[in-house]
């Protein structure tokens, strides 16, 4: 009866054995497995001055540098725009490349692609679907992974410039305001009355698991240089 | 007390593997539904009777009356093909009822007069069709019914916004009734119970079984196997940059290509309408009539265009734009040698009833709201566009000078195409409808090849209030912690068995 007991008592020992020891090694095969994609999502595009940039786009550039560049202006409250207020007469479908966001501060050119889902996301930057299109007369949000396009969006300051360029021009935006939400803050995405970006991530930036919060940077339109056929 | 550490050890273990399936963003989780093999069957059965039954595709059982007529298919009885469809199809079943419902229905519901938006549909119990039930928008609706699936006579599923009966699928428990005259849309997925099809039944989708599928005589019945209609692929609006571009590529130019789109008649110039309307300050009086030569009695100067033989592209000079708020212009287009015919949507969607005479996506059970009135953006003489609480688009529309007729309206929003089949007058309701600033183009194409175009009415749609900040949440830190939790709680456990040791 006892050596019974005895006979049991080490049978079960061995059975946690194993049960912690492939507990444990689950558990580091995910931690590498995480840690390889989280190392392999780069930064989809490098950042350089005009060089580097595609001619037209330093062309804009430039513009945007000089005193020609377009101030913008309040939004107007008319129902009906003028048709010169008409960037994009032909709207993107989900998934389609509209431009690349150009932060100077961080050196980075990063696509825009139409779209918040994830396939979107693995691709670079998404552009949430019910904002109007960057350029545009109203609040276009911008939102992406926080450990890769905007792993180091954190390192932006007040006053820093964003530019988005699209075939309707370059538009270029300085941040006004830093703000750190709920994910399911609902005072984020709004209409605004003048051309506003807004840009989102999660935060902390390097959360372990589902990030709680948001990383939103607000930035106004100061300057556009529209594409001449726009 | 051994004994006691493995419960615990297993309570933890799934406890942690639970947790970093919550932890797992939502968007993760994607709905492909499969029918494999089976989806090239129109029908399958395991007990087949039809009477002057027309199948578009494949057939399939395991015993049956008569052959029915078939295109595009063969007939397979109790041969590998049709085990192989069938087996596909038990797993298609298994893999919709396994999906979790973003809609919770009652027993006994009746969708009639229902408007659906996509989503996973499930009902405890029996469901009713009792009148023409709207599916809306271009996604997947799956509707597990633990009961029965009856529709009475004469009625249809209706699809708009670019539902596709492909993307419908009926997974139903009990036994299945479609009434006779019943036009479906989708695939109907039955495993264990019987079902039965009235007469005069139009079928665009399926029937699947796994039991016996009985068409009453005397018929006719039709099945189509539905082919999904990918979205006009209209040329990006927005280019990319392009190293090689010495100019920058505009999203003005007419890039959609009339043989992509799925509306064939697009190939007409009348789609030239697409092109960027020159802005111009001169306001467009509200003159160009578009009736036919013997005209009825019009407010303004009217221009009767004689219906020629000759089609003529009434687009080939962009209508300059109003500025401001005027009467839309609209333009008789003489009968034209191609008339559109509605293919875009498998069964073309008659005439909405409005936002108000109907919830959308609510279950049976809840009464309809107190009618949500739009606001109205632009209103024209015969165009108003308006904007719900919601953010769902309105579009009312009516032909000029109180002409009656049926046929085809289009509304082009920013190159983005919506099909309807109605009468002279028209409210259309559109989710989703695309944010910012664009020309919307309305075209009315009577069922005698008769088109009316009406003037470009621009809109400025907002950014929607309210808007649910994206998750931008990659399930690698999910994993990370769960693989930190697993390490640690591994650690622990041998730990405190070396402890003990």
């Amino acid at each position: 009866m006892n050596k019974r007991h005895t006979e049991h008592k080490v049978k079960a020992g061995k059975q946690i054995y194993i049960i912690s020891l492939g507990t444990m090694i689950m558990g580091i095969l995910s931690i590498s497995w995480a840690l390889i994609h989280i190392q392999a999502q780069a930064v989809p595009a490098a950042y350089s001055e005009n060089t580097d940039l595609f001619p037209i786009q330093a062309d804009l550039r430039n513009i945007v540098k000089s005193s020609i560049a377009v101030p913008a202006e309040a939004g107007d409250s008319s129902s009906i725009p003028p048709q010169d207020d008409i960037l994009y007469p032909i709207r993107p479908l989900e998934g389609d490349v509209i431009g690349q966001l150009i932060i100077p501060a961080l050196q980075q050119i990063l696509p825009i692609i139409h779209g918040t889902d994830e396939d979107e996301l693995e691709e670079g930057i998404g552009h949430f679907p019910e904002s109007v299109l960057p350029g545009e007369n109203n609040n276009s949000v911008l939102s992406g992974h926080r450990d890769t396009v905007f792993s180091k969006l954190g390192q932006l300051e007040i006053g820093n410039k964003l530019i988005v360029d699209t075939s309707a021009g370059s538009f270029t935006y300085k941040i006004s305001a830093i703000r750190i939400v709920d994910k399911d803050d609902k005072t984020i995405i709004v209409p605004t009355d003048h051309a506003v970006l807004t840009v989102s991530t999660c935060y902390p930036f390097h959360f372990i698991g589902s990030a709680p919060d948001r990383y939103i940077l607000i930035a106004d339109l100061i300057a556009e240089v529209r594409s001449p056929t726009t | 007390m051994k004994l006691k550490y493995l419960g615990l050890t297993a309570i933890v273990l799934v406890f942690t593997l639970s947790f970093s399936r919550i932890l797992l963003p939502a968007s993760a989780a994607v709905i492909d539904m499969n029918l494999g093999s089976a989806a090239t069957f129109g029908l399958l059965a395991k007990t087949m009777t039809t009477v002057e039954t027309s199948v578009s595709g494949n057939t399939g059982a395991i015993t049956q009356t008569v052959i029915p007529h078939i295109t595009n298919g063969n007939n397979y009885l109790d041969d590998s093909v049709y085990h192989a469809a069938d087996i596909d199809l038990g797993n298609a079943i298994v893999y919709a009822n396994s999906q979790v419902p973003t809609v919770n229905g009652t027993a006994g519901a009746d969708l009639g007069g229902e408007i659906l938006l996509p989503g996973i549909y499930n009902y405890p119990g029996a469901v009713n069709i009792s009148a023409d039930v709207t599916l809306s928008g271009d996604d997947i609706f799956i509707f597990q019914i633990a009961g029965t699936l009856d529709t009475t006579a004469g009625t249809k599923i209706l699809l708009t916004d670019g539902a596709q009966a492909c993307n419908i699928y009926w997974v139903v428990n009990g036994a299945a009734t479609l009434a006779a005259n019943t036009e479906f849309n989708g695939s109907l997925l039955s495993q264990s119970s019987a079902t039965t099809v009235g007469i005069n039944t139009i079928i665009n989708g399926r029937i699947l079984s796994q039991d016996a599928v009985t068409f009453t005589g005397p018929g006719p019945s039709n099945i189509t196997v539905p082919a999904c209609v990918q979205e006009p692929p209209v040329e990006p609006p927005v280019q990319p940059p392009v190293p090689a571009t010495a100019t920058p590529v505009p999203a003005t130019a007419t890039q959609v290509p009339a043989t992509a789109t799925p509306v064939p008649a697009t190939a007409t110039p009348v789609l030239a309408t697409a092109t960027p309307v020159p802005a111009t300050a001169t306001p467009v009086p509200a003159t160009v009539m578009p009736v036919p030569a013997p005209a009825t009695p019009v407010p303004a100067p009217v221009t009767p265009v004689p219906a020629t033989a000759t089609p003529v592209p009434a687009t080939a000079t962009p209508v300059p734009a109003p500025v401001t708020p005027v009467p839309a212009t609209a333009t008789l287009v003489p009968a034209t040698a191609t008339p559109i015919p509605a293919t875009v949507m498998p069964i073309p969607a008659t005439a909405m009833p409005g936002p108000a005479a109907s919830p959308v996506n609510t279950p049976a059970t809840v009464s309809p709201a107190e009618p949500a009135v739009p606001e109205w953006m632009v209103e024209t003489e015969w165009i108003k566009v308006g904007l719900l609480p919601d953010g769902d688009m309105v579009i009312d529309a009516k032909l000029p000078d109180h002409q009656e007729d049926t046929g085809l309206w289009n509304f082009d929003l920013g190159g983005k195409l919506y099909n309807i089949e109605g009468t002279e007058s028209v409210k259309y309701r559109i989710a989703k409808a695309p944010v910012g600033t664009y020309n919307i183009l309305v075209r009315f194409t009577s069922h005698n090849g008769t088109v009316f175009k009406f003037e470009a009415v621009p809109v400025s749609v907002p950014t929607v209030t309210g808007g649910q900040l994206p998750a931008t949440a990659t399930p690698w830190y999910n994993l990370l912690l769960s693989g930190a939790l697993l390490t640690i709680m591994g650690g622990v456990i041998l730990w405190r068995r070396k402890l003990r040791e």
